[in-house]
C-alpha cells in the first residue's frame, strides 16, 4: 500500500511542481510582498517597514500573518529571490497535505482503500493544484489544519498527540486572515464529534493543549487590541450599513452561489488565479461521484463520520458569505475537504459496479481530466486581467537604462507596482526600511490600500498630461489605453518600447518626452 | 375562470396524486399536507396568473396521476416518456439557446497560431462548449439562491419559502434511506427544467414550473413525517 501512496505522491508533485515558476505566469502583488518581506528579514532582521520580527506584517496598509514569510526564508537563502523559491512552501505544503489527507481518512474511516482513493483525489483535484502553485497563505493554512485534525484524531488513542494538535491548529492563526475563522469552527466540530472519546483524554493534557491553543489566539487577539485589521473592515458585509433584511438576503445569497452545481463543477470563482477559465474546484465528473458519496455517507457512515463531514461542509463556509464578493475560495480552501472526501467515498463504492462500466468511467474521467489541465496550463495563461502580468517585463527593461533618466514616472493602481520594483530589482531592504514610512501614501477612505509614491527615481502617480504637462527627460510608463487616452494633450512623445501580454496584444508602453 | 379551474383543479389533482403513492397507509396526513403547500406555495400562485404555464402544468399532475395509478408496472418510463411530450409542448423552439461561436475561436486561438491540430478541435468545438453551457443552464435551476432567495432575473422574489429548503434537505435525507416509490418523483424533478434550460435566459420561473410539484411533494414529505413523530 506503501507503494500505491508513493506513486500518488509522486503524481501530485508534479502537477505542482512542473513549471512552477512559469505558470502562473505573473508574481501577484501579494506573492511579491511576501517574498520581499522575507528577503528583508533575511538581509536585516527586519520587515520592509523596518520592523524587527514581527509577527503580523504591515502590506499595503494592512497586516499580513507572519508566518508564511518566514517559511520562505531557507528557500530565499539557498535560490534567491524569484518565483519559484516564493512559491515553494505552498507547493511543499499542497504535497504534505495529500499525505496528511490519507492518514485522516485512514483514522477517521478505517478502510486503507478509502484513504488511498481521497489522497487520490486531493491530489489531482484542480483546486487545491491551483492553490499549491502560488504562495497562497491559506494552503499553507490548510496543511497545518489537516495536520491538527489528524493529530486529534490520533489523540484518542495516544493522549499526548493532543499538545501537537493544538500546536498546529495554534499555527494556523498564524498563517492566514480566514484560519482566525475556520479553526475554532473546526474545533469545535471535532469536539462536537468526538466528545465521547475525548472524554476519556486526562483533563491535564486538555488544559496544557487549552494553553498552548490560547497563547496563539492572544497572539491575535493582541493585534487586534493594536487595531491591525484593516481589510477586516474593507470586507465585512457588516460594514456595509444594509437593513437587517438585506443583510440577510445577500447572506442566504452567497450561501446559496457557493453551493451551486455551477460554481462547483462548472465555472468557479469569478477571480481567475482561483479558478481556471470553464473548469470548477472540482471536475465536471466529480458530480456524479459527490452524489454517490452522499447518498453512501448517510446510508453507512457512522454517527461521528456524518456529523464531521456535514457540520464541516456547511459551516466552513461562512468566512466566504460574510464579506463582500460573492465567491472567493481563498476563504473556503478548508470547506473542500469534506467535498474531497464525499468525492473518494463516492469513488469507493463504484468497487460494486462491473468491470467494464468502470472502464468506461475511467477513460471519461480522464478527458475531462486533461480538459482541466488544457484550460489551466494553456488557457489559464492567457488570461492576463487575472495575473497583474507585465510588471516584471517593465522591470527587466527599465533597470539597465534607469540611470539615463532624470525620473521614471510609472501609473500607480491598486496593483501596487512598487513590490515589484521592490522584488524584480533585489533593491536593498536596508534602503528602503529607511525611506518606507516617507513615501507612504494612506488611503483616504480607510486604512487598507495605501499606496507608495516612489523609490529612488522612480514615481509612482496618476498620469495625467492635462493637468500635469509632461516634463522633457522624463520616461513614462503606463497601460496602452491610458495612452491612447493622453495623447490628446500631449503628442510629442517617442514611444521608447512596449510590453506585450502572452496573446500578444499591447499591454503597457513605455514613452520618452 | 379557466385560471381559477386550472389552480383549484391542480390542488385537487395533486391530492389525489400524493394518496396514489405508496406512502399513504405510514403517512395518513401527506395528502392533504401537499395540497395545503401547493395552495400557498408562491411558485404556483405566480405561474396561475400565466394560462399557458399553469395548463401545462395541470396536464403534468393528470398525466403522472394517471399512470401511476393505472400503469404501475412500466411507471417509470411511461412518465418519463410523458414529460417528453410535456417538455417538447412547452419549448418555444424559436428562442433556443445559441453557444457564443467567440467562445470556441477564442480558445481555439489561445492554442497558437496553427491550431487546426485534431487534439485541439477535438477539445474545442461547438458541441461541447454547447454541453458546458446546457449543463450550466440546466443546474442553475437547482441552485438555492433561485429556489429560496433571489427567484428569476425577470420578476425577482423567492419562488419558495425558506422552511422549504429544511424541509427538502430533510425529506432528501429520509429517501435516500429508504427511497421505495419515489423514482417517478425524482425523474419528473429531473425532467421538468429542461425547457427552461434551452430558453434564452434561464433559469426561467414560468418555463421551468413544472418543477413545483416534486418539490411540493418532497417538502411535504417531511412535513408529515415531523408531523407523525410528533403525535
Amino acid at each position: 500500500m506503501n507503494y500505491i501512496l508513493s506513486l500518488i505522491l509522486l503524481g501530485s508533485f508534479i502537477l505542482r511542481f512542473w513549471d512552477l515558476g512559469g505558470m502562473p505566469p505573473h508574481l501577484r502583488n501579494d506573492e511579491a510582498a511576501l517574498g520581499y518581506n522575507g528577503y528583508s528579514i533575511l538581509k536585516t532582521t527586519r520587515d520592509e517597514h523596518g520592523e524587527l520580527l514581527p509577527i503580523f506584517f504591515q502590506s499595503f496598509g494592512d497586516f499580513k500573518p507572519g508566518l508564511y514569510v518566514y517559511s520562505t526564508l531557507p528557500f530565499v537563502g539557498i535560490f534567491g529571490l524569484n518565483e519559484f523559491s516564493v512559491r515553494l512552501p505552498s507547493a511543499i505544503a499542497g504535497i504534505i497535505a495529500v499525505w496528511l489527507m490519507y492518514g485522516i481518512v485512514l483514522q477517521m474511516f478505517g478502510s486503507i482503500k478509502l484513504a488511498l482513493i481521497t489522497s487520490l483525489v486531493f491530489g489531482i483535484s484542480p483546486l487545491f493544484i491551483e492553490f499549491s502553485r502560488g504562495a497562497w497563505e491559506v494552503n499553507v493554512s490548510l496543511m497545518l489544519t489537516l495536520a491538527g485534525i489528524l493529530f486529534f484524531l490520533k489523540a484518542v488513542l495516544k493522549e499526548k498527540y493532543l499538545f501537537l494538535s493544538a500546536l498546529f491548529f495554534g499555527l494556523t492563526l498564524l498563517t492566514s486572515h480566514t484560519a482566525k475563522l475556520s479553526t475554532p469552527i473546526i474545533l469545535v466540530i471535532l469536539f462536537i464529534a468526538y466528545f465521547k472519546q475525548i472524554k476519556k483524554v486526562s483533563l491535564k493534557i486538555i488544559y496544557l493543549s487549552a494553553i498552548i491553543f490560547l497563547f496563539f489566539t492572544m497572539l491575535v487577539a493582541l493585534s487586534f487590541i493594536q487595531g491591525k485589521v484593516a481589510r477586516l473592515q474593507t470586507l465585512s458585509i457588516f460594514s456595509y450599513h444594509l437593513n437587517s433584511q438585506d443583510t440577510l438576503r445577500s447572506i442566504a445569497t452567497r450561501w446559496f452561489s457557493l453551493y451551486s452545481p455551477s460554481t462547483l463543477f462548472l465555472k468557479g470563482d469569478i477571480n481567475p488565479q482561483h479558478t481556471p477559465p470553464n473548469t470548477g474546484p472540482l471536475l465536471l465528473l466529480d458530480s456524479i461521484f459527490l452524489i454517490l458519496g452522499v447518498k453512501t455517507l448517510i446510508r453507512r457512515g457512522s454517527k461521528q463520520q456524518n456529523i464531521f463531514i456535514w457540520s464541516s461542509l456547511f459551516l466552513l463556509s461562512l468566512p466566504s458569505i460574510m464579506t463582500i464578493e460573492k465567491i472567493n475560495f481563498e476563504r473556503v480552501l478548508p470547506m473542500f475537504i469534506p467535498l474531497v472526501i464525499l468525492t473518494a467515498i463516492g469513488m469507493n463504492s463504484l468497487g460494486n459496479f462491473r468491470k467494464n462500466i468502470m472502464i468506461i468511467f475511467i477513460f471519461f474521467y480522464a478527458l475531462n481530466y486533461i480538459y482541466f489541465l488544457d484550460q489551466y496550463f494553456v488557457h489559464g495563461k492567457k488570461k492576463n486581467d487575472g495575473w497583474q502580468y507585465g510588471y516584471k517585463q517593465i522591470v527587466e527593461k527599465i533597470t539597465p537604462i534607469q540611470e539615463f533618466y532624470q525620473k521614471i514616472i510609472v501609473q500607480q493602481s491598486l496593483e501596487q507596482p512598487y513590490i515589484f520594483f521592490l522584488f524584480f530589482q533585489k533593491i536593498d531592504p536596508s534602503k528602503y526600511q529607511k525611506i518606507a514610512n516617507e513615501v507612504f501614501v494612506p488611503n483616504e477612505t480607510g486604512k487598507d490600500m495605501g499606496l507608495v509614491s516612489r523609490i529612488d527615481n522612480i514615481e509612482f502617480q496618476d498620469i495625467d498630461w492635462l493637468n500635469k504637462k509632461p516634463i522633457k527627460g522624463n520616461l513614462y510608463i503606463m497601460p496602452s489605453y491610458k495612452l491612447d487616452q493622453q495623447q490628446k494633450f500631449y503628442q510629442e512623445y517617442k514611444q521608447v518600447d512596449e510590453i506585450k501580454d502572452l496573446n500578444g496584444f499591447s499591454l503597457f508602453k513605455i514613452v520618452k518626452i | 375562470m379557466i385560471n381559477m379551474f386550472l389552480y383549484l383543479g391542480s390542488v385537487f389533482l395533486i391530492y389525489l396524486l400524493a394518496r396514489s403513492l405508496p406512502l399513504e397507509k405510514k403517512f395518513p396526513s401527506f395528502p392533504f399536507i401537499c395540497a395545503l403547500f401547493l395552495a400557498i406555495s408562491p411558485w404556483f400562485n405566480f405561474i396561475s396568473k400565466d394560462r399557458q404555464a399553469s395548463l401545462m402544468l395541470f396536464l403534468s399532475i393528470t398525466g403522472v396521476y394517471l399512470i401511476n395509478k393505472f400503469l404501475k408496472k412500466y411507471s417509470l418510463v411511461s412518465v418519463f416518456l410523458f414529460l417528453i411530450l410535456i417538455n417538447f409542448l412547452t419549448i418555444s423552439f424559436k428562442d433556443i439557446t445559441q453557444v457564443p461561436v467567440w467562445l470556441t475561436d477564442e480558445q481555439r486561438r489561445e492554442h497558437g497560431n496553427n491550431f487546426a491540430n485534431f487534439p485541439v478541435v477535438l477539445i474545442h468545438n461547438k458541441v461541447v462548449n454547447y454541453t458546458l453551457s446546457f449543463l450550466d443552464h440546466y443546474s442553475q435551476h437547482f441552485q438555492g439562491d433561485f429556489l429560496f432567495v433571489s427567484g428569476d432575473v425577470r420578476n425577482s422574489f423567492p419562488l419558495m419559502y425558506l422552511f422549504d429548503f429544511i424541509f427538502i434537505i430533510t425529506a432528501v435525507i429520509f429517501i435516500i434511506k429508504s427511497p421505495k416509490g419515489w423514482g417517478i418523483i425524482f425523474i419528473w424533478l429531473l425532467m421538468a427544467p429542461l425547457p427552461s434550460a434551452l430558453d434564452l435566459q434561464p433559469p426561467n420561473a414560468l418555463l421551468s414550473s413544472n418543477m413545483i410539484v416534486p418539490l411540493v411533494l418532497l417538502s411535504s414529505f417531511s412535513a408529515s413525517y415531523i408531523l407523525r413523530k410528533m403525535i
